[in-house]
């Protein structure tokens, strides 16, 4: 039974690590018990690495001017295998964007979905932790369906 | 200066010679010898990534692996997140080269193989370069590297890659301060094979006696990426956002790009 034990835990911790091996960094910094949405106009998608960045000008839930949110999202390889270019969001365009928020409240967040105006679905990183799961099933089906690569 | 006529004759003569004298050649039948004899090799051509359910990682592939104590100590202390990484030597690590230990990439980057007469060079997106050579050629044997040395040969269609003298400060997991080594002595043996059209299949054992209680085998399969197109794939870039240049700890640096356009007049959403 310690025998069993032990080999139980070192396999999770093993598991653990190699885990994370995608990330170049903690998740740590993203609140991954809760998704918000918001709807605003894309400033830029920054197609880079090791992260690809989504800023879109949100309006102010109060008075006027707008806040600037980013979202981080996956690499560029991946983030091209589930159907997305360097144009895929162009500034601008309208969209609402899903996203797991900042643990210290600032404006941003990791991204999970986003739709355009006319409906199209964007997912992101599917790999990274609980956007999978807060896409949901049936519509990552229908995304591969589509011909994304998961 | 030497007539245009005979600049031209005189490679000519030196690549009749060497079909002539080239055993493998003269044969006309060893795998991958020629490039005749490459079109008879299943084909690899394109890209490739890992297959994968989404909220899998490659962490997957490596279940079952039985890593000696003090490893599995290290490995179970640093925790499914580990935050050693926090100081300079974190982005100093995410700007080595990639270390081959047994896994050729496919996840965050494609891999793809190139095949010339004699030798097979399999690469990722992050920069891995292996140089398979299946003509027999032995290189320095004493020279670590950060890919290893590796010899292969076709088994029917099978390709099957033996590598060592990998650099033993290639690190188990992620790159992460902290992190153990795999250490000296490694030898990778590996069995690549088209499985269907788009399926490639590679079974790789890992021997590594100063980080695993016993050998380690396991089976990944990649899925070809139609229509890719190659992506530099990198962690050590500069303006991370994720991580702070100076002092390497970690981060979400929201510092509006430079060209940013306005916001949307007023009035609009």
């Amino acid at each position: 039974m310690k025998c069993f034990t032990f080999v139980l835990s070192v396999s999770a911790a093993v598991l653990g690590v190699v885990a994370s091996a995608e990330a170049h960094h903690s998740y740590a910094m993203f609140d991954h018990s809760r998704t918000e949405t918001v709807e605003g106009t894309v400033a830029k998608l920054e197609w880079i690495n090791p992260h690809v960045y989504v800023w879109v000008y949100v309006k102010k839930k109060e008075g006027t001017g707008y806040d600037l949110f980013g979202f981080e999202n996956g690499p560029v390889s991946m983030m091209a295998r589930v159907g997305w270019t360097k144009d895929s969001l162009k500034p601008g365009e309208k969209v609402s964007v899903q996203f797991f928020p900042l643990q210290d409240g600032r404006t941003g967040g990791y991204f999970i979905k986003a739709i355009r105006a006319d409906g199209e679905l964007l997912i992101g990183d599917t790999h990274a932790p609980g956007v999978a799961a807060a896409i949901g099933k049936e519509t990552l089906e229908k995304t591969q369906a589509a011909g994304a690569k998961q | 200066m030497m007539p245009r006529s005979l600049r031209l004759r005189v490679p000519l003569a030196v690549i009749g010679t060497l079909v002539m004298t080239s055993p493998v050649i003269s044969a006309g039948g060893s795998a991958g010898a020629s490039y005749r004899a490459l079109e008879k090799l299943p084909d690899f051509s394109g890209w490739w990534y890992l297959q994968l359910a989404p909220d899998e990682t490659p962490a997957r592939y490596y279940a079952g692996a039985s890593f000696r104590a003090e490893i599995a100590a290290k490995l179970a202390a640093a925790g499914p997140d580990p935050r050693q990484g926090d100081g300079p030597a974190l982005k100093a690590l995410q700007c080595r080269p990639p270390m081959f230990i047994g896994l050729n990439g496919g996840f965050a980057e494609d891999i793809e193989f190139l095949f010339t007469p004699g030798r097979v060079t399999l690469l990722n997106e992050s920069g891995l370069v292996r140089r398979i050579y299946t003509d027999g050629t032995l290189p320095d044997e004493a020279e670590r590297t950060n890919a290893g040395i590796s010899t292969g040969h076709w088994e029917g269609r099978t390709l099957v890659v033996e590598t060592h003298a990998l650099n033993p400060t290639a690190r188990i997991g992620p790159n992460w301060p902290g992190m153990p080594t795999i250490g000296h002595h490694v030898r990778v043996f590996e069995r690549m094979s088209l499985k269907d059209a788009d399926t490639l299949e590679i079974v790789m054992r890992l021997d590594a006696p100063e980080a695993l209680t016993e050998p380690f085998t396991t089976t990944f399969v990649y899925q070809r990426d139609h229509g890719h197109r190659f992506h530099e794939q990198s962690d050590c870039v500069d303006e991370d956002r994720a991580i702070d240049p100076g002092s390497g700890s970690q981060r979400f640096d929201l510092s509006p790009p430079a060209d940013l356009p306005p916001p949307p007049s007023s009035g609009a959403s």
